[in-house]
């Protein structure tokens, strides 16, 4: 069994259909990528999984289990986790305590439990300033506490939006590192990424959305090279 | 902002068949609530106003009423003057007083989140009630002039004229507000920063002169009210109070932006209230009918909004 | 433990209190007490963002269930207080599950029309409630006795700050800073959102209708008018605000300094001293809106964040 399987979800916003009656799983120690124009519907697939955002139609399974139906704090606490696109961070919390949070509630860690979990995963991330607030910190900080967040529930599906946006190629650098050490620890993950130096460096199989219909799918070097995936990108390539 | 009376259709035709079986069933109370509704609706308009176009709740909006009130009082026990007349002084009073309030300190808040938003208000509604307290005491006061209470009687139905103007008044700031948001430049504005202020601000719209404009104006409007009410009304420091949160009842109502709707609205509570008013030993009950139904519409709209 | 001198110090003045100071003075600080567990609990709850107009209300709630029991069913007083709180709770907890869908200003106008329709309901029902005249119970708490009525509200008071301090040191705290800071970040995050919001707004209540049920049962009389007074609202926001909202420390210090400057003003001016806490608010959303705790603080720990101090 997969550990995710999206049975033809849907979404509308007034009249726009943004995901389209798509199905597509994750497998256990995958690592999938999720590519696609501007708007094609990548973030909002994983609103949809990760319960920020209902579905109109469709069924989600993870782990064996319809999860279609959970709020989004519940399937957190199951193991589905997520980054934001624009991060979110809370802003009357320093780096560490954003990262307890996740602990905290997603894996339901006592309070020092806690504590020594996060400070494990700020030195996963190399994140130093633990204690500064977070008004403080750089992108790339800001980047590795959606991370941390995640990470301390403790997942076993993770969605990655956009990481890599707006970080340099050194610190880029630094990013795929860690998540490739992520994946190693049990977790399949999902990345949405425009990079696709990133792209080819991570995943194992991309799914290329337009207007929230999967039109390719496959290793990326093959999916690159389709003539549909090419035109739904262009202009868009970097 | 919208005028369209499409918008506002359903609301029209549930009022108007509400009208006529009020007006089989009880026509004393049809023409009280008439009355009372325009009023709210008065009170009102400018309150959503100013929460449409600056996006903030003025908490402080009845107390600015009670104000108006309060100087046109002493205008008529100082110099004898009478309450219609002393509307112009009034607004000029009302447009400078709220427009200094407002460079002084709702200005700054813009920019925060609703909390200091309300906070500040809530605080300069109280600083009002309490100046006025210190000026004159707790003691209602009251201006009698005898046009306030003439009435006819038509076929044996007795009922006062000078309430009726309230109608009339109500349905002229109407026509005014919307004759200046539609046919003058700083009306056009005023729309513009109401629909899109970053927008406003690009295409080369003043839109802090625009917020000072329509708070203060918005504002001056209480002035005419409280010439036209002060005859009728007994007034004491916190008389205006309810009215904000009234005025917000409507607003609500109405659908932020649709200022037809709030006459509407107006209307049809209005005629709630004095039917429940006029029922022998509930009529203490009327007093439940704006917050029960601005409970009732807050509630269901955020189900809607869920969907 | 050095940081513990100062609050046993305090606690220690508090409790030998009756026996230094005279019956007037007394008589302030319990007022002063009574305000300020309503301030703490107003800020509890903003805690999780939500500005709450309710106080007021469940304040009234309280008062009117405590004071009926006794005089209908002939309660004990001190158990009376109980029923105050939990009424208040349990109302709190049903209107719960609707009100807080609600967000920014539509909580907060929701609650303040909350206030007006409790208080128009008991308006409304004389054969129960007294009408908008009231119920005088026959005999205050204690007699009437100033120093047991202070134990009373103290121990109470305490309570709360209790409370207070376990919001800010458990992981309640991470869950309603959450809420506030970023809802949706708090809901990937696993926290029932919710659920927190409930537990806060029940427990806030209950806390409003114990002070109401104290305070009623002190001058032995309710009507609606002085019950659902809106003072019960205003005074403990502009505590909170003075001191610095979103902690224990702050409305404390509010409670103490407004308080005191309050009763002055009483004596100075009869009518309108309330104008005070009108110009507070105002100058402390504008010009400080930390409050005054924050600063001091900070002047006299000095500038720096303390290492994972969740208390800060
Ligand atoms: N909350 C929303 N309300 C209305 N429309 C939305 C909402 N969220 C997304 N959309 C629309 O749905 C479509 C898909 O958006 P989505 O954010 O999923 O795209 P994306 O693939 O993540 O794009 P990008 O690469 O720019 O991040 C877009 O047309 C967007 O405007
Ligand atoms: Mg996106």
């Amino acid at each position: 069994m997969p550990r995710l399987k999206a049975d033809k979800i849907l979404r509308r916003f007034g009249g726009l259909i943004a995901v389209n009656n798509l199905s597509f799983t994750v497998g256990k120690d995958e690592i999938l990528g999720i590519i696609g124009p501007n708007g094609a519907g990548k973030t909002t697939v994983i609103n949809l999984i990760a319960g920020t955002l209902p579905v109109n139609k469709g069924s989600i399974t993870f782990r064996d289990e319809d999860i279609t139906k959970y709020p989004a704090h519940i399937r957190t606490q199951k193991g589905v986790a997520r980054t934001f696109q624009i991060v979110r961070p809370l802003k009357d919390f320093t780096a560490l305590e954003n990262i307890m949070v996740g602990a905290l509630f997603g894996k339901g860690n006592k309070l020092n439990e806690a504590r020594k979990k996060s400070l494990e995963i700020c030195e996963l991330l190399k994140l130093k300033n633990v204690n500064k607030n977070v008004d403080e910190l750089t992108v790339l900080e800001l980047k590795k506490i959606e991370l941390g967040r995640a990470l301390a529930s403790d997942p076993k599906l993770l969605f990655l939006d956009e990481i890599m946006a707006g970080l340099n190629s050194e610190e880029t650098w630094e990013l795929i590192e860690i998540v490739k050490g992520v994946q190693k620890t049990d977790i399949s993950i999902c990345v949405v990424e425009h990079i696709m130096k990133v792209v080819k460096e991570l995943t194992d199989r991309v799914i290329v959305l337009d207007r929230g219909q999967i039109i390719a799918q496959g290793p990326y070097s093959e999916v690159s090279q389709q003539q549909n995936v090419i035109a739904a990108y262009l202009g868009e390539e970097e | 902002m919208s005028f369209s009376l499409k918008k506002s259709y359903r609301l029209l035709l549930l009022l108007i068949l509400f009208m006529v079986i009020i007006g089989i069933w009880r026509p004393n109370a049809l023409l009280d609530g008439l009355q009372r509704g325009s009023l709210y609706a008065i009170i009102a308009l400018p309150l959503a106003l100013v929460l449409g176009i600056l996006g903030v709740l003025n908490l402080a909006h009845g107390d600015f009423l009670t104000v108006g009130f309060y100087l046109i009082y002493m205008l008529y026990s100082r110099f004898n003057l009478d309450p219609l007349v002393s509307i112009v002084p009034a607004v000029l009073f009302l447009i400078l007083l709220s427009g200094g309030i407002y460079l002084l300190t709702v200005k700054n808040v813009l920019k925060d989140g609703h909390l200091n938003q309300l906070l500040i208000t809530f605080g300069i509604s109280l600083v009002l009630i309490e100046t006025i307290n210190i000026i004159w005491t707790s003691r209602p006061r009251n201006v009698y002039t005898d046009y306030a209470y003439s009435a006819i009687e038509v076929g044996g139905f007795r009922f006062g004229t000078y309430e009726l103007l309230y109608i009339l008044i109500a349905v002229a700031v109407l026509v005014a507000l919307q004759w200046f948001l539609k046919n003058t430049r700083l009306g056009q504005a005023t729309f513009a920063v109401g629909q899109n202020p970053k927008g406003a601000r690009i295409v080369g719209i003043n839109v802090n002169f625009v917020y000072l404009f329509v708070f203060s104006v918005s504002i001056g409007i209480l002035g005419i009210v409280a010439g036209f009410m002060l005859p009728r009304t007994a007034i004491f420091p916190g008389v205006g109070s309810p009215f904000s949160l009234k005025s917000f009842a409507l607003a609500a109502m109405a659908g932020l932006g649709n200022l037809n709707g709030i006459l509407i609205a107006g209307v049809t509570l209005g005629i709630g209230e004095a039917v429940i008013n006029s029922i022998p030993n509930y009529g203490g009950w009327s007093d439940i009918v704006f917050f029960g139904v601005l409970i009732i519409v807050i509630i269901s709209r955020s189900y809607r909004r869920a969907r | 433990m050095k940081k513990y001198i100062l609050p046993i110090l305090l606690v220690i003045l508090s409790v030998i209190l009756p026996f230094i100071a005279g019956t007037y003075l007394l008589h302030i600080f319990t007022s002063i007490l009574v305000f300020l567990a309503l301030s703490l609990s107003w800020d509890m709850m903003l805690r999780t963002g939500q500005l709450s107009f309710g106080t007021a209300g469940f304040f009234g709630l309280g008062a009117y269930a405590s004071a009926l029991i006794v005089v209908k069913l002939g309660f004990d007083p001190i158990l009376s207080l109980l029923v105050g709180a939990i009424f208040s709770g349990v109302i709190a907890f049903f209107l719960g599950f609707v009100v807080l869908r609600l967000r920014e200003i539509y909580f907060a106008i929701t609650t303040l029309a909350l206030t007006h329709v409790f208080s128009v309901v008991i308006r409304n029902l004389p054969e129960l409630t007294g009408g908008s005249s009231g119920t005088i119970l026959s005999n205050a708490i204690f007699n009437g006795d100033p120093i047991k009525i202070y134990y009373m509200i103290l121990i109470i008071t305490l309570t709360v700050i209790g409370i207070s301090e376990i919001f800010k040191r458990t992981r309640i705290h991470f869950a309603i800073n959450s809420i506030r800071n970023d809802e949706t970040t708090a809901k990937s995050s696993g926290i029932n959102v919710f659920k927190y919001l409930l537990f806060v707004f029940v427990v806030t209540s209950a806390i409003q209708g114990l002070v109401g049920a104290a305070y009623v049962q002190q001058y032995a009389f309710v009507n609606p008018e002085s019950t659902f007074s809106l003072n019960f609202l205003l005074l403990p926001i502009a505590m909170a605000l003075v001191g610095g909202i979103y902690s224990t420390n702050g409305p404390i210090i509010g409670a103490f300094l407004l308080g005191l400057i309050a009763e002055y003003l009483k004596l100075q001016m009869p009518y309108g001293h309330l104008i005070v806490y009108g110009l507070i608010i105002v100058f402390v959303v504008l010009f400080m809106p930390q409050g005054i705790y924050k600063p001091i603080k900070n002047t006299v720990i000095g500038i720096g964040k303390t290492g994972g101090d969740i208390n800060a």
